[in-house]
C-alpha cells in the first residue's frame, strides 16, 4: 500500500471517530450543553459554506448574513404561511439565495478584493434595512424589526423540523456539515478547486491561462450562497424565530470571517476547527461570567489579533505540524527498537 | 421646512465628513481600511465623558486629553501589531488579514469598554446643551452642533494645510504615492505610517469630542456612526481631503432630505445604496484621482 493512501485511511479513520465520539455524547449530554454542541457545530457549518467563495476563490465577504436570512425568511414565511415543510423551504430558501448570489456577483466580482468587501458590507445593510422597513411584501407578512414567529410543534416532529429532544438537530447539523465538507472536499480536489485557487493568488495570470474568472468565481458563490441559506433554515428552525436584527446582522458576517480565519482559510477543516475553539471558548466565557456583558466577543477581538499576528495562516497547519512531527517522532522510535 | 432640513444636512454633513476623515488619511497612505475606527471614535467619546464627570472641565477642553491620547494609541498600536503584519502581506494580492486585525480590535475595544460600562447610554451636559440659536427665516438650530461643524471645518484647513504646506504632510504624501521612491528621498517610510496611524486615530478623536457633546454616549455607538465614515470614504476617493468634506455633504443632505420626505430608515437606507451605486461605477470614488 503507498503511503498516500495509507494516510487517506487513516484520515478516514479519524473522521470516523471523531463522528463516532460526537454521536456517544450527544446521548449523555444534557440538553445546555447540547445546545453548545450544536450552535459549533451550526458556526462550522456557516464558515465552511463562506470559505468556498472567500478562502478558495478568495473574494473576501463580510456581508454572507445577506443569505443567511434570505434561507431562513423563505422556509420560514412558506411554513408559517403556506404550510410547506422546512426541508422543502430549506431547498426554496437555497435556490433563492443562490440566484440572489449570482445577481450580486454579476456586476460585483469586477470589483478588486478591498472594494467587493466594502460592497458586500453595504448590501447586507441595505437588506437589514429593507427588511426592518417591510411590514407586508403583496400578501407576504414579513412584519418588520419585529420578525416572524414559527408556531411551535409538541414532539419530535421530522416534517415540520422542530424537535423537543435536542440531539435531533444535532443529528441534523452534522449531516449538513459532513455534506457541506464533502462538497469542499470535491471542490479542492477537483479541476475548479485548482482554478480557483489560481484565481485567488494571481487573477491576471490566471485569464490569461484561460481560466474564466468570472464564471468561476459565480459558481462559487452560487455553492456558497446556497449552503449558507440551507444553513439559515436551521438556525432559524433552532431558535423558533425570525428577526432581521439576529439574522442580517453585521457581526453574524463577521463570525464567519473570524471563525474561518481563525481555523485557516482556504482549507477543507480549518473553518470547522475554527468553529470548534471559538465557540468553545467564547460559550464557556459567557456561562463561566454571564453576568459580564460582552466578554465573550472581547474574547473573539483579542484572539483574533493574535491569531493574525502570530499565525496568518490559521490554527488548522499548526495542528498538522504537531501531528506530522508527532507522527515522525514515534516512526522514528519504532524503526530504533526493530 | 426644507432650508431647515438643508442647514441640518449640512452640518450634520460637515461633523460625519470630520469623522471620515481619519480613515480616509490611513486608507490613502498604508491602503489599509481601519474597521476599528468607530470603536476608536466611541472610547474617545467615553474619554471626554470621563474627564467631564471626574475632572469637571467642559468638554471642549478634553480635545487636549483626548487627542495626545488616542494619538499614542494609534501610533503604538500601528507599531506593535499591524507593522509586522503590513511588511508580511505586501506581497499579497489580496491583503484581508489587516482587515481583520483592525474589525478585531474594534470588536475587543467595542466589548471591553461594554463589560466596564454596561449598555447604559449616557451624555454630557453643558450649559449651552439646549440653547438653539436663530440661522434665519425664523428657524432654529443646536448651538452644540453649529459649534461641532465648526470645529469640524477648523480641523479640514488644519488637516489640508498639514498634508499640503508642511514638510511631514508632503513626506507622507509622498510615501502614498510611491513608496520606493520615498525611501530613496530619505524618508523613514515606516515611522511616517505610524504618524499616519496616530493622525488618523486623533482625527477620530476630535470627532469622538465633537459627538460626545450632543449625541448619547453608549459602548455600541461606534459602529452607528463608523458605517457613515465608510461610505464616506469610499465616496470621497481616497487621499482626498477636498473630497472627504464634499462627500460627507451629500451624506448629511441625502440623510436628512431622506428623513424627510421618507422616514429615518429610508434615509438610512439611501444613503448605502448612493455607497454601493458609487462603488460599482466610480470605485475611484466621486473625487478621487485614478490609482
Amino acid at each position: 500500500m503507498n503511503t498516500s493512501k495509507k494516510s487517506t485511511i487513516v484520515r478516514l479513520a479519524a473522521l470516523a471517530a471523531a463522528l463516532a465520539f460526537v454521536l456517544v455524547l450527544a446521548e449523555c449530554l444534557n440538553s445546555y450543553y447540547l445546545q453548545i454542541i450544536i450552535y459549533i457545530f451550526m458556526f462550522a457549518y456557516f464558515a465552511s459554506a463562506w470559505n468556498i467563495l472567500s478562502g478558495f476563490a478568495g473574494q473576501f465577504s463580510l456581508g454572507h448574513a445577506i443569505f443567511i436570512g434570505i434561507g431562513a425568511y423563505t422556509s420560514t414565511i412558506l411554513y408559517v404561511q403556506y404550510g410547506i415543510s422546512p426541508w422543502i423551504g430549506m431547498l426554496a430558501g437555497g435556490l433563492l439565495a443562490a440566484l440572489v448570489g449570482v445577481i450580486i456577483g454579476f456586476p460585483c466580482f469586477k470589483l478588486k478584493s478591498t472594494y467587493f468587501t466594502l460592497t458586500t458590507i453595504a448590501l447586507a445593510n441595505i437588506l437589514l434595512l429593507l427588511v426592518q422597513n417591510t411590514r407586508k411584501l403583496g400578501s407576504i407578512k414579513i412584519n418588520g424589526a419585529r420578525g416572524i414567529q414559527i408556531p411551535a410543534v409538541s414532539g419530535n416532529s421530522l416534517a415540520a423540523m422542530q424537535f423537543v429532544d435536542k440531539k435531533y438537530y444535532l443529528y441534523v447539523i452534522l449531516g449538513m456539515l459532513i455534506v457541506v465538507l464533502a462538497v469542499c472536499q470535491w471542490i479542492k480536489s477537483s479541476k475548479m478547486g485548482y482554478q480557483l485557487a489560481a484565481v485567488a493568488n494571481n487573477q491576471d495570470a490566471a485569464e490569461s491561462l484561460c481560466v474564466n474568472s468570472r464564471a468561476l468565481k459565480l459558481k462559487a458563490m452560487a455553492i456558497s450562497a446556497f449552503f449558507c441559506a440551507a444553513g439559515g433554515t436551521f438556525y432559524a428552525q433552532v431558535i423558533l424565530f425570525c428577526n432581521p436584527a439576529r439574522l442580517f446582522a453585521e457581526s453574524l458576517s463577521d463570525k464567519l470571517a473570524i471563525v474561518a480565519m481563525l481555523g485557516g482559510k482556504a482549507t477543507v477543516f480549518g473553518p470547522t476547527v475554527g468553529a470548534v475553539i471559538v465557540e468553545s471558548i467564547s460559550q464557556f466565557a459567557s456561562a463561566r461570567f454571564a453576568g459580564t456583558q460582552g466578554l465573550n466577543l472581547a474574547i473573539y477581538g483579542i484572539m483574533l489579533i493574535v491569531c493574525i499576528r502570530f499565525f496568518p495562516d490559521g490554527i488548522l497547519p499548526i495542528l498538522q505540524k504537531l501531528v506530522r512531527r508527532l507522527v515522525a517522532r514515534l516512526r522514528s522510535k519504532g524503526e530504533t527498537t526493530k | 421646512m426644507y432650508y431647515e432640513t438643508l442647514i441640518l444636512g449640512l452640518v450634520m454633513g460637515c461633523i460625519y465628513s470630520a469623522t471620515a476623515l481619519g480613515v480616509n488619511i490611513i486608507y490613502g497612505i498604508m491602503q489599509i481600511v481601519n474597521w476599528a475606527h468607530g470603536s476608536i471614535l466611541m472610547i474617545a467619546m467615553f474619554i471626554v465623558y470621563g474627564a467631564t464627570v471626574l475632572l469637571g472641565i467642559n468638554p471642549y477642553l478634553t480635545l487636549l486629553i483626548a487627542v495626545p491620547v488616542m494619538f499614542a494609541f494609534g501610533y503604538a498600536f500601528q507599531d506593535i501589531v499591524i507593522r509586522p503584519l503590513y511588511l508580511r502581506e505586501r506581497a499579497d494580492s489580496n491583503p484581508v488579514g489587516l482587515l481583520l486585525c483592525t474589525a478585531g480590535l474594534g470588536i475587543a475595544l467595542e466589548n471591553i469598554m461594554l463589560m466596564i460600562f454596561k449598555s447604559t447610554p449616557r451624555s454630557v451636559s453643558m450649559d449651552i446643551s439646549l440653547t438653539y440659536i436663530s440661522i434665519g427665516f425664523g428657524r432654529k438650530l443646536s448651538l452644540v452642533k453649529l459649534i461641532g461643524a465648526g470645529i469640524a471645518l477648523l480641523v479640514f484647513a488644519i488637516m489640508w494645510f498639514y498634508m499640503n504646506r508642511t514638510y511631514p504632510g508632503k513626506a507622507l504624501r509622498a510615501t502614498a504615492q510611491d513608496r520606493e521612491a520615498a525611501q530613496l528621498m530619505g524618508i523613514n517610510v515606516l515611522r511616517y505610517y505610524n504618524i499616519a496611524f496616530g493622525i488618523g486615530c486623533a482625527l477620530c478623536a476630535v470627532a469622538g469630542v465633537i459627538f460626545a457633546t450632543f449625541y448619547t454616549i453608549t459602548p455600541s455607538v461606534g459602529t452607528t456612526i463608523g458605517s457613515k465614515a465608510f461610505i464616506i470614504l469610499v465616496l470621497g476617493g481616497k487621499g482626498s481631503v477636498g473630497g472627504c468634506l464634499l462627500a460627507g455633504l451629500i451624506i448629511g443632505l441625502v440623510e436628512a432630505f431622506g428623513g424627510l420626505f421618507f422616514d429615518s430608515y429610508t434615509g438610512q437606507m439611501l444613503c448605502f445604496v448612493i455607497f454601493a451605486l458609487v462603488l460599482f461605477l466610480k470605485p475611484n470614488g466621486l473625487f478621487g484621482k485614478k490609482v
